[in-house]
């Protein structure tokens, strides 16, 4: 099939593109790098085969046009359709726009995309995928059969092995200690089958549990009945045992009843009714005592509270000093608070005399004249002084700030002349401004003197290098200059003469007769010519050898005077550069043999000299104007200290006025003018609080006659009462008070008392009466009872009260032994026994009977014991969930070991195959393309190279026809690793397509590592299958359009013409150039 | 002579219950699951005698193999008796013939059962079941007194007497004519044998799958086993609730049982073609199968099958693997789980493989090595013989394990080319 019309509605860059009218042969397409090449490649491939189940952009159109595109196709058989690409579908319609039933597969030979895509479909990326990896033996083996078997980068070692480690790690392959998998599993089995074997046959266990269960079931029913019998033995025992001690005690008690039988017909309440009586008695016996008891503490009291009579007439005067303390209260509170006012005032009055004057009293305090104070004198003085003083004070703040700045000025001037001092002393004395700044120029010139000179000793080594090379070819040139050989030129002439003389015979005469004779002059002819136009040749060949060499000579001739001119003037270069060298080194105080580091050291040395000279100076100038400054405020302070001198004399005077005006209006002397108006308010002030002083001592003098007078009276009062005591007034007056009110109490409690008196008298007499009456009953009781007094009575009631308690305990006793005994007959019938009966034989044998029911118990509950231990057992089996566990357990890792079996069987099979069919490939098939294939090798190399399959190990390798030598690959280059792939994949096309359609070879860019006799190897190829088949070719290179040119050019009478296409490819835009 | 006037009445008809013995053909399972495997097959027989109460039967046929013998779980007896216990005391009563997995001799002295539990002894016995005093059917059975029983017992049964008033019921353990393969041939007779007996209902066991090989007088019935253990024993699986009527049966109706289900489905990638419509349809199967489980356990094996283009996938048994565990990850906390056992791939490529054969590549030749070897089953024999570890690996091989050899070369053909491939996918 070929491609006649390409149409790119919109594809990547490509958009409204046509082709037209292709060729069957070779389109070869030039583009640079983002021109569209490997997108035009893409369409191609996507237009034949869709982009169906593909992820990834489907290049979208980038400019115009919407997507998809058509090929327009013909087929070997002459038919014609169009493939259409519409989004990631391709439809196959017939020219006439009908869909084709048949699948692009079906006509594409049944070739599917992916094998189109490895064989006819080749881009540089298939050269240099793997290219970063080693390119060792295997890998590029591995490559070249991949590309004959037609698998593309496909290693089928790496299969192999692959399918290998995946089956060594199921099942070992060698003998090697490494667990598998399966040996994983058969060590699960095998521990799984050891629990099971462990585990035992549960079901016979459990019959034998059962078993046991029952034969102790039984042992503990006869256990059970053992100690029941024991047991009803034991509480036989236990009855008699406790029968025996209440019947002796019933014994004795009835025999104790039978003394006390006198007290049985004692009354039955005869003591409750006696003791009645008796508490009774004592109950009035008692009331009789309280009341005389109380009937002579009242007559005592009433004595106690007699009131004196005295007192109670004198109510009248107690009256008055009543209302007297009522206003005594006043009076005393107004006296203190006069008093106070008055002591507060003397305070103010001193305290106002002591801010006057201390030398004043109140005398002179009414004798001083401050009439003058509104006349306007004292305001003059105060003026004159306060413009004085704020003057003075101006001035001194001037000349502190002076005095200040003074200070401040000569601490720097001081510190100044100190840095200086210690710069002076640092600094070098013979290094100055400009030596330092000479010895820095030169220091600079060094450097660029330094770098030329060791450029023009390396320009010097290199031009002697360069003529000693030139002066060896030179003499390698004179010694080629020996000819090569050529024949003698006496050899076609003896050749003549002796085939003459060799075959003269069979000259026509010579006696030979042979069908051929006459022609042997001639030969012998040509044979002479032919060695005569052999020696010219190469006599020829010889002028033209020894004529380049001599041209040769001449040239290298020229070079070395050239060179030795060069060489003169840099060794004079060099002697210049040295002199100035010396100049400097001497300049900059260096050595000459300085180092680069030295040079750099000595410029830090003096960079660093250089700037210390200028901080001195700087110092220098500023201690200078520092001193200047200090004697400017020197003079100004001198000026100023004299006017404030003169200021002070006129204050002085000011002040003696002052003192003089004082002595004439009699003031205090010590008074200054600044406090002359406190002085007048302060005399003010005092002259007001002696008034007040004055009027309170009159109001207190008049308090205090009233109350002399009320203690005098109340002192009477109380002398009468008979109560003379040492009192202040308020209390005295109290006491009056209260005595009064005493009194009145007193004769009111005693009308009470006597009351009370009568009454308890009364109730005296009552109780007596009573406690005669009850007398009289009791002894009425005693004659009742038979006997004579009350000790007599208790004694026979306690041997009442006993004997009922014997008759109670006796009945109690009866009815505990029925109990006992079961009833009272059985009572009866045991009371032989127990007659008889020894105790502690009883108690031996129950002891002994005990002990048994215990071992027995004991027994009993170890059996119960083992009973629930086996009861626990059978339920556990019976819930034993192991062996399903164990079992299913084992099912799951058999059914695991033999899927990974059959997974293993099923790559052992894989393996096998594949081994199979590389041995199979390698014996039959690969031969084929390898033969073709290194037919195009030899072509591409220009017949240097073979393509052969070593019979050995089936490997591939190169034979060098020239040297008749082996390459392994190992010692193949890239560009010879790339032919022989491009080789080995356009013969596996070939034979592939012998029978089918044959496709269209798309190519890209896969010439880049050829050289240029290789890529014309490449075109002859490539137009020896275009012949056959369409081929497209993909180029950056456009020098490979005329390689193809001149290759088409020399093989003119090639049995079959090529049609060739030239296209260029430019932003997406296919133009044709020729063909 | 004629039938006595019976009332109507209904029974259960179930077989093969092999209680606690363990599922096969799982590899590695969830602990949860394992639980419920340990369970099911209990359960199953649970829900036999719950439908026994519930549907008001007159008592429950058992047509042998009730567990294994070989595993001799007391367990399985122990839960038996129980349920049989728990059954009596609702008045359920239980006819029971013993099969090759349980003959007589491996009950012997182990559990005594309770009275609602007639055994049938090694010789041909009938028993009378009786309600409310009327006697209501005659049931005839004989049980195997060991495994191998190679003895047709069927033709036994033709000495009872024609003659009859009263339903009849035969409960036997055999192979009818070979029915199933899949079997061993025990009690081996042909349906000949069963239809000319004197009986109104055959209750069959030892096939597990359900089949009525006779649908009219006498009706000649196997229920199949009560719960699926293995792939082969997929759907569900249960027991017959048989209506009798005027002395024939009236009706029948399956009742299911299973706890378990064992699913095969297939799930086609025709037309898809991205990895994640693989995973949406393996979600749908797996949905579907859930549907049909109705809240249940079911363990699924998945064939992919149709055209699709992601063979390198496809034919990578990691790639499987790593979608079978996406969806037991996915499926794990699920209470009605489908838990996939297993998924295959029987696609095909898009590109036909036979074109490829006769291409002159290498592809064609390992095609047509593996196209030999399809009609030559000895040349893989010599090829596995050589291969190092086979000795080991035939160890834990079965007879059955490569049912389909021509599948199996298929598969070795399938991953081959998916190595030789894998590496150029676009």
């Amino acid at each position: 099939m070929m491609i006649s019309e390409i149409v790119i509605r919109g594809f990547g860059i490509f958009s409204q593109e046509h082709l037209g009218d292709l060729p069957r042969g070779l389109i070869i397409l030039s583009g640079d790098n983002e021109s569209g090449k490997s997108t035009l490649k893409r369409f191609l491939k996507s237009a034949l085969y869709g982009m169906e189940g593909k992820k990834g952009p489907i290049d979208k159109p980038l400019g115009t046009g919407t997507h998809g595109g058509l090929l327009r196709v013909i087929m070997n058989n002459g038919r014609s359709c169009q493939f259409i690409l519409k989004g990631r579908k391709v439809q196959v319609h017939d020219p006439d726009g009908s869909t084709i039933d048949h699948s692009p597969q079906e006509l594409l030979g049944g070739v599917d995309e992916r094998l189109f895509s490895r064989i006819f479909c080749l881009g540089l990326e298939d050269l240099w995928e793997g290219e970063d990896r080693i390119l060792d033996e295997d890998n590029l083996r591995s490559r070249i059969f991949a590309a004959s078997s037609g698998l593309g980068h496909f290693s089928i070692s790496r299969a192999l092995s692959g399918l290998k480690d995946e089956l060594s790690g199921i099942s070992k392959w060698t003998s090697a200690r490494k667990n598998t998998l399966l040996d994983e599993m058969e060590h699960k089995l095998h521990d799984i089958q050891k629990e099971m074997s462990a585990l035992g046959d549960l079901s016979s266990l459990y019959v034998r549990l059962r078993e046991e269960k029952k034969a102790l079931e039984v042992q503990i029913r006869s256990l059970q009945d053992n100690i029941g019998t024991a047991r009803f033995r034991s509480i036989e025992m236990k009855r008699l045992d406790n029968l025996i001690e209440p019947y002796q005690s019933l014994k004795r008690i009835e025999e104790t009843m039978e003394g006390l039988k006198g007290a049985e017909k004692f009354p039955s309440s005869g003591k409750e009714r006696y003791q009645v009586l008796k508490d009774r008695l004592m109950r009035t016996r008692a009331e009789i005592n309280h009341l005389i008891k109380t009937e002579e503490d009242l007559g005592k009291r009433i004595r106690e509270v007699q009131p004196i009579h005295k007192i109670l007439q004198d109510r009248a005067r107690m009256e008055e000093m009543t209302e007297h303390k009522v206003r005594l209260e006043e009076k005393l509170e107004t006296l203190a608070d006069l008093r106070s006012e008055k002591r507060e005032l003397d305070r103010e009055l001193c305290a106002l005399l002591e801010a006057i004057s201390r030398d004043w009293d109140l005398d002179d305090l009414e004798k001083a004249d401050i009439s003058m104070a509104s006349a306007g004198e004292v305001e003059e003085f105060l003026k004159d002084l306060a413009g004085l003083k704020e003057r003075k004070d101006r001035i001194n703040g001037v000349l502190e700030e002076i005095e200040l700045s003074h200070n401040n000025v000569f601490q720097e001037y001081h510190a100044c002349g100190e840095r200086l001092s210690s710069l002076e002393e640092d600094q070098d004395q013979e290094s100055g401004r400009i030596q330092l700044e000479n010895a820095l120029k030169s220091l600079d010139a060094l450097g660029h003197l330094s770098r030329e000179h060791s450029l023009v000793e390396e320009r010097i080594d290199m031009e002697q290098g360069r003529l000693n090379a030139l002066s060896l070819d030179l003499e390698r040139s004179e010694d080629q200059m020996e000819a090569p050989w050529i024949l003698p030129l006496f050899l076609p002439s003896a050749t003549f003469i002796v085939s003459g003389i060799l075959f003269l015979p069979f000259f026509p005469g010579g006696g030979l007769d042979f069908p051929f004779s006459p022609f042997y002059p001639l030969f012998a002819l040509c044979l002479s010519f032919a060695l005569l136009v052999l020696r010219a040749h190469q006599k020829k060949r010889r002028d033209d050898f020894l004529e380049k060499q001599e041209v040769r000579g001449a040239s290298f001739r020229n070079e070395m005077e050239s060179s030795r001119k060069g060489l003169a003037l840099l060794f004079q270069r060099a002697e210049e550069l040295k002199s100035q060298l010396a100049f400097h080194c001497h300049n900059s105080g260096i050595s000459m043999d300085f180092s680069s580091m030295d040079l750099d050291q000595r410029k830090i040395f003096l960079e660093r000299s250089l700037s210390r000279v200028a901080i001195i100076e700087d110092t220098r100038s500023e201690l200078t104007l520092l001193h200047e400054k200090l004697q400017k405020l020197s003079a100004r302070k001198e000026s100023i200290q004299k006017e404030l001198s003169l200021l002070e004399e006129k204050m002085d005077s000011c002040y003696s006025d002052w003192t003089a005006w004082l002595r004439e209006h009699d003031l205090p002397p010590e008074l200054t003018p600044q406090l002359f108006d406190s002085f007048l308010q302060h005399i003010r002030t005092a002259r007001k609080h002696y008034r007040n002083r004055q009027d309170i001592t009159g109001r207190i003098n008049g308090l205090e006659d009233y109350i002399a007078h009320l203690d005098k009276s109340s002192s009477d009062l109380l002398v009468s009462w008979g109560m003379e005591r040492e009192l202040s007034l308020s209390d005295r007056l109290n006491t009056i008070i209260y005595v009064f009110q005493e009194e009145e109490a007193k004769r009111e409690l005693v009308g009470s008392l006597e009351k009370e008196l009568d009454s308890v008298c009364e109730k005296l007499e009552k109780c007596r009466q009573e406690e005669k009456i009850l007398l009289e009953n009791m002894e009425n009781i005693f004659r009742g009872t038979g006997v004579c007094d009350e000790e007599e009575f208790f004694s026979l009631h306690q041997d009442h009260l006993r004997f009922m308690e014997l008759k109670e305990q006796s009945l109690q006793l009866k009815a505990r032994l029925a109990g006992i005994a079961g009833s009272e007959c059985s009572l009866r019938e045991v009371s032989p026994s127990l007659e008889n009966c020894n105790r502690s034989d009883l108690e031996k044998e129950l002891l002994q009977l005990d002990r048994d029911i215990v071992g027995m118990e004991k027994d009993l509950s170890e059996k119960h014991q083992s009973l629930g231990q086996l009861e626990d057992r059978i339920r556990q089996l019976s819930i034993d969930r192991r062996q399903t566990v164990l079992s299913q357990e084992k099912e799951l890792l058999m059914t695991e070991a033999r899927e990974l079996s059959r997974k293993w069987v099923l790559m052992a099979m894989t393996r096998a195959f594949l081994e199979k069919a590389v041995e199979i490939h390698e014996k039959q098939r690969q031969p084929k393309v390898i033969s073709k294939a290194s037919e195009y090798l030899g072509t591409i190399t220009g017949g240097r190279y073979s393509l052969h399959s070593s019979m050995k190990d089936r490997s591939i390798i190169l034979e060098e026809k020239e040297n008749r030598t082996w390459k392994g690959v190992t010692t193949w280059s890239s560009g010879l690793a790339d032919q022989a792939y491009i080789a080995v994949r356009l013969s596996l096309a070939e034979l592939l397509n012998q029978n089918r359609e044959p496709l269209p070879i798309i190519l890209d860019d896969v010439h880049v590592r050829f050289d240029r006799s290789r890529q014309e190897g490449l075109a002859e190829v490539l137009l020896d299958i275009a012949g056959k088949r369409q081929i497209f070719f993909f180029s950056c290179d456009s020098g490979f359009q005329h390689i193809v040119r001149k290759v088409v050019s020399n093989g003119q009478m090639r049995s079959t013409p090529v049609n060739v296409l030239y296209c260029t490819l430019q932003d997406g835009k296919i133009s044709p150039v020729g063909s | 002579m004629a039938f006595l006037e019976t009332r109507p009445f209904r029974f259960i008809h179930c077989g093969d219950l092999h209680l606690d013995s363990p599922f096969t053909g799982l590899g590695h399972t969830d602990s949860d699951i394992k639980k419920i495997l340990y369970d099911a097959s209990f359960q199953a027989f649970e829900k036999v005698l719950d439908y026994g109460l519930e549907e008001k039967a007159s008592f429950v046929l058992i047509a042998g193999d009730i567990y294994d013998s070989l595993t001799r779980s007391l367990r399985a007896q122990l839960n038996f008796r129980d349920l049989v216990r728990k059954a009596g005391k609702e008045g359920l009563s239980i006819y029971v013939v013993h099969g090759n997995h349980d003959p007589l001799d491996s009950w012997t002295a182990r559990v005594s059962f309770p009275d609602n539990l007639f055994r049938f002894p090694d010789r041909l016995s009938s028993v009378t079941h009786y309600e409310d005093g009327s006697p209501l059917a005659e049931i005839w059975g004989i049980s195997y007194a060991r495994k191998e029983t190679s003895e047709n017992l069927a033709r036994r049964f033709s000495g009872i007497p024609r003659e009859r008033d009263i339903f009849r019921i035969g409960l036997l353990h055999c192979n009818v004519g070979g029915v199933s393969t899949l079997h061993q041939n025990y009690a081996p007779c042909s349906l000949g044998d069963l239809i000319d007996g004197a009986v109104d209902y055959w209750a069959l066991g030892h096939v597990h799958e359900m089949n009525i090989l006779h649908d009219s007088s006498p009706m000649v019935v196997y229920p199949g086993n009560i719960q699926g253990r293995h792939m082969k024993e997929q759907g569900e699986k249960g027991c017959f609730l048989v209506s009798v009527d005027s002395g024939r049966v009236d009706g029948m109706e399956f009742l299911p049982t299973s706890e378990v289900l064992w699913m095969e489905e297939q799930v086609s990638l025709s037309g898809n073609e991205e990895i994640a419509d693989i995973h949406d349809l393996v979600g749908a199967a797996c949905d579907r199968i859930r549907s049909l489980a109705r809240g249940r356990l079911s363990i699924a094996r998945l064939s992919l099958t149709g055209t699709s283009d992601l063979q390198s996938f496809l034919n990578n048994p990691l790639f499987l693997d790593q979608l079978v565990q996406t969806f037991r990850d996915r499926e794990r906390n699920r209470l009605d789980l489908v838990w996939i056992e297993s998924i295959r791939n029987r696609t095909r490529g898009p590109s036909d493989l036979s074109e490829l054969k006769d291409s002159d590549s290498f592809l064609s030749d390992f095609l047509r090595v593996a196209h030999q070897a399809r009609h030559d089953p000895g040349l893989v024999e010599t090829f596995l013989r050589e291969t190092p570890g086979f000795n080991h690996i035939r160890l834990f091989l079965e007879k059955g394990d490569f049912p389909d050899y021509r599948e199996l070369v298929d598969d070795a053909e399938k991953l081959g080319l998916s190595r030789l491939l894998e590496e150029h996918q676009e």
